[in-house]
C-alpha cells in the first residue's frame, strides 16, 4: 500500500503541498486531478524522494529508498527519451536501472502491444511523438512495477492508442499493482480510476470513489428532449439554468434533486417524451466547480 | 553494484561512440599521417635520385667511369656537348650537367645546376669524383692490390653517450613540459565533456526517472567513473598506436634515425611518465572532471554547457600559467605549497619530482591529500547532486505557481 501521511511541502515561503493524505492499495487505481501548478507533479516528486518534504510517504510500510525504487514505474508529464538511442538500449537501460533484465524478444512484445510504429533498432528520434510516448510507457511498465506513477500519461495519445494505455493500465491492475496518474482529462479518470483525489493549490479539495464523488453532489443535471422553449423550461420550478444542447435538447441545472420529480409531471403532463434523464454532476463539471470556488 | 555498472556502461558507450571522441581518438594520428605525407611529398620531390643530368668530357673513359661510379643520378648519355646540356637545363629537362676532365692526375669538375628542387648539389656528385680521384691517384702511385687495399682501411670509430647532469635536467625538463601539457589539454577536452555530459542531463526529463531508479550519489559515481574510463581510453588508444607504429617507423629512414637519435631521451621521458606522474596526471584531471560536474550541476541554463567549464578551466589555465613560469625554480615555496593543494598538486608535484627536490613521503603526502579532496568532493557533489539537477525545474514550477496566483 502507498500511504501519504500529513505530506507538505514549501518552496521557500510557497506551499506547494499542504498536508496531504491518502492511500492506494495493491489492485486500485487512484486519479489525480488538478489544475497547472496544483502540486501534483511535486507530491509526485515527493513519492519518488526527489527532493525532501515534510511528513511521511511509505510503500508496503517501508521508506521509499533503495531497492524499493525497482518497483516503481515512474511516467514523467514531458516525454524523457535520449533521442540518439534505438529503442532496444533505451528500454534496456531503464530496464537494467529498476534490476530488470529486459530480453529483446520481450521488448518485442511489448512494441508489438503498444503497437509502436518501428523496430527495436529504431532510433528514438526517428519515431513520432506519440510512438515516443508509446516507448516511454513501455520503459514505465516492463518491468512490472508493483506501484506506478503516471504524470499525465494520455497526454499526446489518439483516442485509439489512448485506449490501448488504459487497457495496459487495467491490466496491470489486474496483477495487483497500485497506480496512481494524474489527467485533465475527467473522462479517462471516470473511466478508469476506483478513487480520485483533487487537489488545489497544494491542499486536497475532494478524495473518495469516483461515483461517492459524484453523488455527493446530487443527481441535478437534467437531460430533457422535448418541443418546450429554452425560456419556457426556464420558468419552471425548481431550474437553475438551462443550456440548449441541440435543437430540442437541453441541460437543465436543478436546484435540487428533489426539483426532478415536480419537473417530470410540469413536462410530461402524461405525454410520451423522448428523454427524461437525472444524472450526478459529471467529474468535469466538478473538477471546474470545485477550481472556480477555490480560487474565488 | 549493477546499476552503478549500467549507468558506467551507458555513458562511457555513449561516449565513446560519438564523433567528438573518434575525432579525438583518430585526430592526432590523422594529424600525424596528414604530416608524414606532406613530408614524404616534399622529400620525394626534393630527392635528388630522380635528378637527370648530363656529363660532358673529353675523355669519353673518365665519362664512363663516372657513369659506372655513380648509382645515384640518372645520366643522360644521348646528350654530348655543353651547349646542348645548357639548353635543356635552362628548359628544366635536366637538373644540370657536370663536365669532367682531367689535367695531370687532377680531375677538374664543374657542375652547372638547375633551378629545379631536385637538382644535385655538391653533396651528391663529391663522392662518385672522389672515388674517381683516388682510382685515378692509385694509376698513378702504381700500387698493388694489397697497397690498396692497406689504404682503404677506415678507423673504428663509435660514439658512445655519456648522460651528465645537464643532459638529466633536460631530460627532466622535457618530461616535465610533456606532464603538464598533457595534463591540461587532458583536463580542458575531459572538463568539457563532463560538463556537456550534466548540462544535458539536467535539461532532460530523464533525470527524473534516473533518479526514480537510483540514488543520485550513484548515478554521479557512475558519471565519473565513466570519464575516468574514457581517458584511460584514449591514453591506451595512443599506448597502443605506439606499439602498431614502433616497427613501421623503423623501415621510414627519416623517423628511424630521429628515434636512434633520441633513444636515450624517450626512454627516459617514459620512465618518468609512467611513474608517479601518470598518477598525478589520473588524479588531477579526476578531481577537475568533479569540479566541472558540479559547475554542470549548479548552471542555470541547460544550454550553456561552456559556461559550466568556464570556471574549472581557468584553475587549469592559471595552475599551467604558474607551473610554466615555475618549470625551472621547483624550489621555490610558492612550488612547494601549491604541491599539496588539489588542483594544483598535479603539475607542481611533478614540477618538484622532476626537480629532485622531493622524498617519496611528501610525494605519498600530496597523493593521499589529492585522493581524500576528491572522496570528498564526490561525496559532497553526490550529496547534493540530485537537488541541484532537479533545481531547475524547481525554479519553473514557482514560477508558474507564483503567475497563476
Amino acid at each position: 500500500m502507498l500511504k501519504i501521511d500529513h505530506v507538505s511541502k514549501n518552496f521557500g515561503e510557497l506551499a506547494a503541498l499542504k498536508d496531504v493524505s491518502f492511500t492506494v492499495e495493491p489492485g486500485q487505481i487512484l486519479g489525480l486531478i488538478g489544475q497547472n501548478g496544483a502540486g501534483k507533479s511535486t507530491l509526485f516528486h515527493s513519492i519518488l524522494n526527489l527532493f525532501s518534504y515534510e511528513g511521511n510517504i511509505t510503500w508496503q510500510d517501508q521508506m521509499i529508498t533503495g531497492s524499493a525504487f525497482d518497483q516503481i514505474g515512474y511516467l514523467p508529464e514531458e516525454r524523457s527519451l535520449l533521442p540518439n538511442l534505438t529503442i532496444e538500449r533505451q528500454i534496456k537501460y531503464l530496464a537494467k536501472l529498476k534490476d530488470f533484465n529486459a530480453s529483446s524478444s520481450l521488448i518485442d512484445d511489448w512494441l508489438k502491444r503498444f503497437e509502436v510504429k518501428g523496430d527495436r533498432k529504431t532510433k528514438i528520434k526517428l519515431l513520432s511523438k506519440g510512438n515516443q510516448q508509446k516507448v516511454q510507457l513501455i520503459c514505465t511498465l516492463i518491468h512490472q512495477p508493483k506501484l506506478i506513477i503516471l504524470d499525465e500519461p494520455f497526454s499526446g495519445l489518439d483516442p485509439v492508442n489512448a485506449e490501448l494505455l488504459k487497457q495496459a493500465i487495467l491490466s496491470a491492475k489486474e496483477n495487483g499493482a497500485a497506480i496512481i496518474f494524474s489527467s485533465h482529462n475527467m473522462a479517462n479518470v471516470e473511466e478508469v480510476c476506483d478513487q480520485l483525489v483533487m487537489l488545489n493549490l497544494g491542499e486536497i479539495v475532494l478524495r473518495g470513489n469516483v461515483n461517492e464523488v459524484r453523488n455527493q453532489f446530487g443527481k441535478i443535471n437534467l437531460f430533457v428532449t422535448t418541443d418546450w422553449t429554452e425560456q419556457q423550461l426556464a420558468e419552471l420550478t425548481g431550474v437553475k439554468s438551462v443550456k440548449k444542447l441541440l435543437p430540442q435538447h437541453y441541460l437543465l441545472k436543478l436546484l435540487t434533486p428533489e426539483a426532478g420529480k415536480q419537473i417530470f409531471i410540469q413536462l410530461t403532463q402524461g405525454q410520451y417524451i423522448e428523454q427524461f434523464s437525472q444524472e450526478a454532476l459529471s467529474l468535469d463539471e466538478i473538477f471546474r466547480m470545485k477550481a472556480g470556488k477555490s480560487n474565488e | 553494484m549493477s546499476k552503478l555498472w549500467t549507468i558506467i556502461s551507458e555513458t562511457y558507450l555513449r561516449q565513446v561512440k560519438s564523433w567528438s571522441f573518434l575525432s579525438l581518438i583518430f585526430g592526432p594520428f590523422l594529424i600525424l599521417a596528414i604530416g608524414m605525407g606532406i613530408g614524404y611529398f616534399t622529400a620525394s620531390n626534393g630527392d635528388s635520385s630522380t635528378a637527370k643530368i648530363v656529363v660532358v668530357s673529353s675523355q669519353p673513359a673518365l665519362k664512363q667511369a663516372f657513369i659506372s661510379q655513380n648509382k645515384k643520378l640518372k645520366v643522360e648519355t644521348a646528350v654530348t656537348s655543353s651547349k646542348q646540356a645548357e639548353k635543356l637545363t635552362k628548359k628544366d629537362d635536366l637538373q644540370g650537367y657536370l663536365v669532367l676532365n682531367e689535367k695531370q692526375g687532377r680531375l677538374q669538375a664543374e657542375f652547372y645546376q638547375g633551378d629545379s628542387d631536385n637538382a644535385p648539389d655538391k653533396e651528391d656528385l663529391a663522392p662518385s669524383i672522389n672515388a674517381l680521384q683516388t682510382a685515378v691517384n692509385v694509376q698513378q702511385a702504381r700500387l698493388t692490390v694489397k697497397q690498396v687495399q692497406e689504404l682503404q682501411t677506415r678507423p673504428q670509430l663509435k660514439i658512445k653517450q655519456v648522460t651528465g647532469k645537464a643532459n638529466d635536467t633536460t631530460i627532466k625538463m622535457i618530461t616535465f613540459m610533456v606532464v603538464i601539457f598533457v595534463v591540461y589539454f587532458v583536463i580542458l577536452i575531459y572538463s568539457s565533456i563532463m560538463a556537456q555530459e550534466v548540462v544535458a542531463d539536467k535539461g532532460h526529463k530523464i533525470i527524473e526517472i534516473i533518479f526514480s531508479s537510483t540514488t543520485p550519489e550513484k548515478y554521479f559515481c557512475g558519471k565519473v567513473i565513466a570519464i575516468l574510463l574514457m581517458i584511460i581510453t584514449q591514453m591506451l588508444s595512443y599506448i597502443a598506436f605506439g606499439l602498431i607504429a614502433w616497427p613501421f617507423a623503423q623501415h621510414i629512414k627519416s623517423a628511424r634515425n630521429w628515434l636512434t637519435a633520441n633513444q636515450s631521451l624517450i626512454r627516459q621521458i617514459l620512465h618518468n611518465l609512467l611513474g608517479s606522474a601518470m598518477l598525478y596526471i589520473i588524479l588531477g584531471v579526476t578531481a577537475y572532471v568533479i569540479l566541472a560536474a558540479y559547475f554542470g550541476a549548479i548552471s542555470k541554463s541547460s544550454a550553456n554547457a561552456s559556461q559550466a567549464a568556464q570556471w574549472p578551466t581557468m584553475i587549469c589555465v592559471v595552475a599551467f600559467i604558474l607551473a610554466l613560469t615555475y618549470a625551472t625554480q621547483p624550489h621555490a615555496v610558492l612550488v612547494k605549497i601549491l604541491s599539496y593543494v588539489p588542483l594544483f598538486s598535479s603539475y607542481f608535484m611533478p614540477l618538484r619530482v622532476f626537480g629532485g627536490n622531493v622524498n617519496v613521503i611528501e610525494i605519498m603526502g600530496s597523493l593521499l591529500l589529492l585522493m581524500v579532496a576528491i572522496i570528498l568532493a564526490v561525496y559532497y557533489i553526490g550529496k547534493s547532486y540530485g537537488r541541484l539537477m532537479l533545481q531547475q525545474d524547481w525554479s519553473k514550477r514557482k514560477l508558474s505557481l507564483f503567475r497563476r496566483n
